[in-house]
């Protein structure tokens, strides 16, 4: 039963060959093996710099303080919207992923906006403080949308069990929950990590002046200095870096044991006590504070007309833009950024279920995947950008084809989310329920899809609704890649952003709350598709 | 309907669990695999369900070579002891998977699905979720589910372990009808004696992977196949002696052993043969002595321990009423002699 | 989209004309600040003949890396985007064919390349800009000189971009440089640093973060472009007769972008005619309002709000490539360790 699994894992594997493989080892060779002095001496020099040592120390210590305060954050909220029911619980589950769309640039203003308007002194504007905020800020919905996936079909009976014994709330979760939770946990962890160890805008904007990660000095040595031996070599400790953490994550990554999961609607209730009652208060008051407060400076800003206040910058939208060749018309590009989220949405659903069932099935070649996939979230975005550039610009896949690059390059970002967030929900599928279907009559397959996919249909959902987040903000490479064809919410954005005036700041303000405004509302319809199974559960 | 012929089954690299095993089961027959924890039963139940390859050996199913045939092509129904129903569907969604898998028509699907619902007494919770149900519903909802698919065979791994003695009782009492309605054959492994003297009509002993006897549970009691056999049983005391002549000397007396060959042997006096001695032996009744332990009320009758002298293993007799002696008496026990089990040889061979 | 009927209208034009013959395509190669207006570029189209094609491949640096590591193939037929800073390099990575553009005698000799590879297309001034309503409201003087900023009356009233990461902050960099001196540069700058100057990573952070009139921050001088005065203009909420910001002219660094003949072209001819497009009336004109930089050619009118409000130094000040090149490295280093360490 277990081989037509493993054959699952090759698509996805395929797939990451080419566009990232590739693309990398393109950028590495021609990075190292023509650099004067030999392949090593470019390595031997960035390890030798005392400022690149530098960046890399800062790079992984921020990029832990940052998971840490987002675990932090993110797991009571979680929590709550995971396990307890309250009005307008939807709206907050989807408004969570917000953040995520909005371009760094966009954030970074509001954050400092912000920060300028609280009294002086108590959080500086720019500096590590800002830097672990704005990171948390963005960081939040991978944490709820992994750990929620698991933890809405988490029995609660074992830590009721212990509760009983005499075990305290937070003992209780500690001894009953937390073991059975350790994999979605160690997910979001690594994922997390890895978007802040490979940070670009944040650090760019919110650090000061100083401030530098790998990545901010891989931007630097490619495209101010083209001093692309540099480049790659800062891309190999990356690599290493990266590869490091996914050996860590393999070994939290065991299975806890197999778990009776229940429906979600089941294992919710109503919060009974004063205790649940302020534990979901104060989520909410974190959240508000967290990502209500740079949002609404955002909606504030984007209302503001001259001294007064109206919708015209979200009137200009509308009107016809210069008839220029690159400008963009910006519900175009909004119609452009939904219809590209959504195919690679799809593509990355469809490679990220075949990974984790693979994975799910215990083979080495689905577990090999599962760890595989995330490699693109750790890598620098300039260097597999101009891997891409480099591998794809002529092709099948250059000119107009390069409509399908985009989708695919978000893809490369999107399919590990949703791996980890279905992963961890498939493995606690009890065999025995799979045995008995088919001694039923059910073929393998038929046993997947009346076992196996059902009860992932929620956390599928999740994780469709967390890709077109990541594809709708254009994470990663895709920023660097072509987009002569069809230009999207982010570039339009960056292209007003790139010129002095009051209309362009508004237009940008008011793209930016209109794509955040509309992707919530997508991600509220994805999570409660109710067609057939999918969803149910 | 079942056979199975030199079955050899193991996990991985790992030693053989299953050793050389043959077993049949007619159709319309409960057997009850009864074994220690270990002893292979489920890895026998999951060798006839297709989910364990064998290493040697074959099973019949309906008197074809079923060996080779994937698991969805045996039909055969699998009820495990924590009921594996799907939570995503209710309880008709479940009953009726399947039927659903055969390609039977909806309509037909909801007619048999009705049909075993109230068999097993759960028509009103047909629209129910699963995990709305009690633990003895769900069973009833899992067997249900096997049969429905009408299975030529039915395999039930310790399906009541989790529920409380009543409800188990009552829950065996009902299988039996259904499995010959069903025209099936079972077999349903427990580690719990009671449970398989309440059901079977043969019961299979599985001890360290080999299958030791396979017989009517009375047969099985008073009769086990070798020593092991009677000590997981319980059977009864088991007294070492030397047999001289066709006559066994042991701490407990003189037993009449005929066709026993000289030497060592253990003699099994089994507990359903043995009664109290108040002066009520015929001839050919043996009388050993024994040491009354202790006695309890047990609801219709009185539950009497006696150790009888060179047995290590208390036994438990009946009594209507209270013994009239106390703990440490000594009291006497017959039993026909042609009812003494003797096994040559000593313990140690 | 809108380019597509035009160039529909082209080939039913060309088709009907000349009989069936497919326009042949040539491929523009820029970054992602180019822009062109659409009537002008489909007017070249029909009377070439030629179908544009115009893929932007990043920021400056990012477009000349991509086309410097595919010199032999890379994929279009002309590069535009090459500015002072990156000259050198480029020419070094002989990505160009020689090419001497029709309209060369109009333009202003001042912005003559080195070399024929390359065609000179536009130029801007990064000059620090003033937030002249802060100022007027403080009844505080408008600075004037580099030697003001570091005046203590102006103290923590400047922001200026990192030149390690931004292309403005590297022009004004080598501004200073090229006024004072490399030595008395790097004294200024310690000045600077003394006197409370932000620093940030990139020019819409600065801008839109930290300069008083647009962002709402805490700093009306910025480093920006001439050119910013009359974008405050054209994009005011509503009309203004006179630029609420000002230029500090004697602050300013000329850089002058280039466009050249890709040497892997696959159609050199059309190469030819599109970047002597460039240097067209029609181009040149188009230039200021499409990507707020001024035109080489001294015989084209700039647009009106340009006329009214654009104020460029009579001295320009512009660093010759090859210095910048050879000292690129060293001095954004010393940036970094005068001012940010």
């Amino acid at each position: 039963m277990s081989r037509g699994r493993t054959a699952l894992a090759v698509g996805p594997l395929a797939f990451l060959l080419l566009l990232f493989v590739v693309p990398l080892g393109r950028v590495l060779t021609v990075g190292l093996l023509d650099a004067e002095g030999g392949p090593l001496t470019p390595l031997l020099d960035v390890v030798a710099d005392p400022r690149l040592r530098e960046a890399a120390w800062f790079t992984l210590w921020q990029a832990v303080a940052s998971t840490g305060l987002t675990l932090a954050v993110g797991l009571p909220v979680a929590a709550v919207l995971s396990r307890l029911e309250f009005r307008g619980r939807r709206v907050v589950e989807a408004a969570v992923m917000v953040p995520f769309v909005l371009p760094t640039v966009v954030v970074g203003a509001a954050f400092v906006a912000l920060l300028g308007a609280l009294p002086s002194g108590l959080v500086p504007q720019r500096g590590v403080l800002p830097i672990l905020l704005a990171h948390a800020f963005f960081n939040v919905a991978v944490v709820v949308r992994t750990v929620g996936g698991l933890w809405q079909h988490l029995d609660p009976a074992p830590a009721l069990a212990a509760r009983g014994l005499g075990a305290g709330p937070l003992r209780a979760f500690l001894v009953a929950t937390l073991p059975r939770l350790r994999p979605a946990v160690a997910a979001a962890a690594v994922v997390v990590l890895l978007f802040t160890m490979t940070s670009f805008g944040v650090v760019l904007v919110l650090g000061g002046s100083g401030a530098a990660t790998l990545e901010v000095e891989i931007h630097r040595a490619t495209v101010r200095f083209l001093d692309l031996g540099t480049a790659a070599a800062l891309s190999v400790v990356q690599l290493v870096a990266v590869v490091a953490t996914l050996g860590v994550y393999a070994r939290l990554r065991r299975r806890a044991g197999s778990e009776r999961l229940r429906r979600a609607t089941a294992a919710r209730r109503r919060p009974r006590s004063a205790g649940e009652r302020t534990a979901v208060a104060a989520a909410l008051a974190v959240l508000g504070l967290l990502h209500g407060a740079p949002l609404a400076a955002l909606v504030l800003r984007s209302l503001r007309v001259g001294d007064g206040w109206g919708l015209a910058h979200y009137r200009t939208l509308d009107a016809p833009t210069r008839a220029a060749v690159l400008s963009v018309a910006p519900l175009e590009a909004l119609w452009n950024s939904i219809t590209i989220a959504a195919a690679a949405t799809a593509v990355a659903v469809l490679l990220g279920l075949a990974a984790a069932v693979a994975a799910a099935s215990g083979s080495r070649l689905g577990r090999f995947a599962d760890g595989a996939l995330m490699l693109p979230l750790g890598t620098s975005a300039v260097t597999l950008g101009l891997g891409l550039l480099l591998t794809f610009r002529t092709g099948p896949l250059a000119g107009r084809g390069a409509v399908l690059l985009v989708p695919l390059a978000q893809a490369l970002i999107a399919t590990p989310f949703v791996v980890q967030t279905v992963l961890p929900v498939l493995r606690d599928i009890d065999d025995r329920l799979r045995e008995a279907v088919a001694t039923l009559g059910a073929a393998p397959r038929r046993v997947r899809r009346e076992v196996d996919l059902p009860i992932v249909s929620r956390a599928t959902l999740v994780a469709a609704g967390f890709a077109f987040a990541i594809s709708v903000g254009e994470f990663g490479a895709t920023v660097f890649v072509a987009r002569a064809t069809s230009p999207t919410v982010p570039v339009a954005i960056e292209r007003a952003l790139g010129l002095p005036g009051a209309v362009n700041l508004g237009r940008a303000l008011a793209l930016s709350v209109l794509l955040a405004l509309l992707t919530g509302v997508v991600v509220l319809l994805v999570d409660r598709v109710r067609v057939g199974a999918l969803g149910r559960f | 309907m079942l056979r199975l012929s030199g079955v050899t089954a193991g996990y991985g690299d790992a030693p053989a669990v299953l050793q050389d095993v043959d077993l049949d089961v007619a159709a319309g027959e409960v057997v009850a695999l009864l074994g220690p924890s270990g002893s292979g039963k489920s890895t026998l139940l999951r060798c006839v369900a297709g989910l364990t390859p064998l290493r040697g050996g074959r099973v019949d199913i309906g008197g074809a070579d079923a060996t080779d045939l994937p698991v969805e092509r045996r039909g055969v129904g699998l009820v495990f002891q924590d009921h594996a129903l799907l939570p995503h569907r209710d309880v008709t969604g479940n009953v009726g998977l399947g039927p659903r898998l055969q390609g039977l028509a909806a309509s037909e699907v909801a007619s048999r699905v009705a049909a075993v619902l109230a068999d097993v007494g759960l028509g009103h919770l047909a629209d129910r979720p699963v995990d709305a149900l009690s633990g003895g519903e769900q069973q009833r909802v899992a067997l249900a589910r096997a049969l429905a698919a009408r299975p030529r065979l039915l395999l039930l791994d310790e399906p009541y372990g989790a529920l409380d003695r009543p409800l188990r009782e009552r829950l065996l009492d009902e299988l039996p009808p259904l499995v010959r309605a069903a025209g099936a054959a079972a077999v349903l492994v427990t580690h719990d004696q009671d449970d398989a003297l309440a059901v079977a009509d043969r019961v299979a002993v599985l001890l360290a992977g080999r299958l030791r006897q396979l017989a009517d549970p009375e047969t099985c009691w008073t009769r086990p196949a070798d020593p092991d056999v009677a000590r997981f049983l319980g059977a009864g005391p088991l007294l070492p002696v030397r047999v001289r002549d066709g006559v066994g000397e042991g701490p407990a007396g003189r037993l009449p052993l005929p066709d026993v060959p000289d030497g060592p042997a253990r003699v099994l006096l089994p507990a359903a043969r043995l009664a109290f001695d108040d002066g009520t032996a015929r001839g050919g009744d043996v009388v050993v002595p024994a040491v009354l332990l202790g006695s309890r009320f047990a609801g219709d009758h009185h539950s009497v321990r006696v150790e009888v002298a060179g047995s290590a293993h208390p036994v438990r007799l009946r009594r209507p009423a209270p013994p009239t002696a106390g703990p440490g008496a000594a009291v006497r026990l017959r039993i026909a002699a042609s009812d003494l089990v003797a096994y040559p040889g000593s313990a140690t061979q | 989209m809108r380019r597509s009927l035009a160039t529909i209208a082209t080939g039913a034009l060309l088709v009907a004309g000349c009989g069936a013959e497919a326009p042949r395509t040539v491929t523009l190669l820029t970054h992602d600040s180019f822009d062109v207006s659409e009537e002008v570029l489909a007017a070249f189209e029909a009377e070439q003949g030629l179908e544009v094609r115009v893929v932007p491949l990043g920021d400056a640096g990012a477009a000349l890396n991509a086309v410097a590591l595919t010199a032999d193939d890379p994929g279009g037929d002309v590069l535009f985007g090459v500015d002072s800073t990156f000259l050198t390099r480029a020419l070094a990575a002989d990505v160009f064919l020689p090419h001497l553009a029709a309209d060369l005698d109009a333009v202003d000799p001042s912005f003559l390349p080195p070399d024929d590879r390359v065609t000179p297309v536009d130029f801007g001034d990064v000059c620090v800009n003033a937030d002249l309503a802060w100022f007027a409201d403080r009844g505080l003087a408008v600075p004037r000189t580099l030697e003001d900023l570091a005046d203590p009356a102006y103290r923590g009233l400047l922001v200026v971009q990192n030149p390690a990461t931004s292309s403005p902050g590297l022009a004004f960099l080598l501004g200073t440089i090229e006024r004072l001196g490399e030595e008395d540069a790097f004294r200024y700058w310690a000045e600077l640093r003394a006197n409370d100057v932000l620093v940030t990573d990139g020019w819409t952070d600065a801008y839109y973060g930290a300069f008083t009139h647009a962002g709402g921050g805490d700093r009306p001088l910025v480093v920006s472009y001439a050119s910013s005065p009359p974008a405050e203009v054209l994009f005011a909420e509503e009309p203004l007769d006179v630029a609420p910001t000002g230029v500090l002219l004697d602050t300013c660094h000329r850089q002058v972008e280039y466009a050249g003949v890709l040497r892997g072209a696959t159609d050199v001819g059309a190469a030819r005619a599109l970047v002597d497009a460039l240097l067209s009336p029609a181009f040149q004109a188009d230039l200021p309002l499409t990507m707020f930089v001024f035109p080489v050619r001294g015989d084209v009118a700039l647009p009106e709000v340009f006329a009214t409000h654009a104020v460029l130094p009579d001295a320009p000040v512009a660093m010759d490539p090859a210095r910048i090149d050879a000292g690129r490295e060293t001095w954004i280093a010393r940036f970094d360790a005068v001012v940010l360490r």
